[in-house]
């Protein structure tokens, strides 16, 4: 087959060797080169994942891996390229449709088309890419972990913890040289009452992140006892590259996270999924700084009422108290006979009996009365 | 053995509630009246003297 068509495209040296006919590689490729370009003359449209960008900041190009996945596996895998003349404007008005750079793990619309180069072989030449594809995968993939994590009934599980009365020590998921770390810091540095953060360094935001984040988070989660509460705080970093939070795997880690988690993602776009299942999600790292301060004051505010009402408290309850002795002793005082005597009233017995009614009463009978100051005995007539 | 505020307040008030509904022998009256008469004893010692632990802590609280 590609012997015809190397004859017909391309007139080739032939040389020969102990009768068997030879050709060059360079040979070969120039044919196939020949054969792919006459077969695809045009661009057209290919739906796939960027598995690896790629990109070369020194000469601008870009070389995506482009795969294909069905049940996880690969069944189709094709390399490609984006000359630095197309990646710039082709990058900028990504970032501004999607909120996301062209980045691992994206699912991208692209106009390409077919090259074969002698040296590098097959690739797609991209030449534009639809970001409102992305846009939509993006979104159908942040249903999904918001699904996902319903079904797995965690959605509310971090909110359901019980925040510290006294937050005191906190670990931070943070990039040192961050200005979100700086901002958190100088608020956190303003506490009445010191409160000690721990760095955990972590990428914040695109490619690494969600490994970054992870893993500083588990590392986290096995010393939690050390902790009140973990933060996480970006900023400074624009609203590009936030849908790493919108990962299953990252936000059922938010979400079954040990501690309260309270992020400080620093946005105007759409809440991310780990933001939704966060503890608190503040929207920006001062704001964090200021809830955890809050917390502070607020305990310092309970304790201060108690310090200046537990005088008053603790008198209400004995005044209550004196009260009802006082009340108690007057009861006592109307139900003793001998008040009730002085007040001319007299008892009647019968053979040591009280005698309540006239009934049963016969001729004969003694009585005995018993008056406030003496007794007398009678006969009944 | 000494009483808690608690129980002697909890006897009292049963005693009132008897002297106030049962029948009871005049014997039994006067031995009844004389048993809350201690109980309310009991319970205002107590408490006068929880009213001067409290002013302590409280004024110790306020330093």
């Amino acid at each position: 087959m590609w012997r015809q068509n190397i004859s017909k495209i391309y007139v080739m040296e032939e040389n020969t060797y102990n009768d068997r006919k030879v050709y060059s590689l360079s040979d070969v490729a120039q044919s196939l080169k020949g054969v792919i370009e006459q077969n695809y003359v045009r661009d057209f449209y290919v739906k796939a994942e960027i598995s690896k960008l790629n990109y070369y900041p020194h000469s601008g190009h870009c070389y995506p891996d482009l795969v294909e996945k069905s049940g996880g596996r690969i069944t189709a895998q094709l390399r490609s390229t984006i000359w630095s003349s197309d990646y710039f404007r082709i990058q900028k008005k990504f970032e501004e449709v999607t909120g996301n750079s062209l980045s691992d793990g994206l699912q991208v619309l692209c106009l390409a088309r077919v090259t074969f180069h002698p040296s590098y072989g097959l690739s797609l030449h991209i030449k534009d890419v639809v970001p409102e594809y992305s846009l939509g995968e993006l979104a159908k993939a942040k249903q999904e972990t918001i699904a996902q994590l319903q079904k797995d009934g965690v959605f509310n599980l971090n909110k359901t913890l019980a925040f510290p009365l006294l937050p005191k020590h906190i670990a931070v998921v943070s990039v040192s040289t961050s200005k979100g770390y700086e901002d958190f810091m100088s608020i956190m540095k303003q506490a009445p009452h010191p409160i000690s953060t721990y760095l955990f360094p972590a990428l914040l935001q695109g490619d690494g992140a969600i490994l970054s984040i992870s893993e500083q988070l588990k590392k986290i989660a096995t010393m939690h006892e050390h902790f009140d509460a973990a933060v996480i705080v970006r900023g400074g970093g624009g609203d590009v590259g936030l849908s790493c939070y919108d990962n299953y795997g990252l936000a059922s880690l938010v979400a079954n996270f040990p501690l309260p988690v309270i992020t400080g993602i620093g946005h105007s776009t759409n809440v991310t999924v780990s933001e939704m299942v966060a503890y608190y999600a503040a929207i920006t790292p001062t704001d964090t700084a200021n809830f955890l301060l809050e917390k502070q004051l607020s305990f310092a505010d309970k304790l201060e009422y108690f310090q200046n009402n537990i005088a008053g408290f603790a008198g209400q309850t004995l005044t209550l108290a004196r009260q009802n002795i006082q009340l108690t002793k007057e009861k006592i005082r109307l139900l003793d006979p001998k008040n009730i005597l002085k007040r001319g009233f007299s008892l009647t017995t019968k053979n040591g009996k009280l005698v309540k009614s006239s009934k049963g009463l016969k001729q004969g009978d003694v009585l005995k009365t018993m008056f406030s100051d003496g007794e007398a005995t009678s006969i009944i007539k | 053995m000494k009483k808690t505020y608690t129980e002697a307040y909890a006897e009292l008030q049963a005693l009132v509630r008897l002297l106030e509904n049962a029948e009871i022998s005049v014997d039994e009256l006067s031995e009844k009246i004389k048993t809350a008469t201690e109980l309310i004893k009991i319970c205002e010692e107590k408490l006068t003297a929880t009213e001067i632990e409290v002013g302590k802590v409280i004024q110790g609280l306020s330093e």
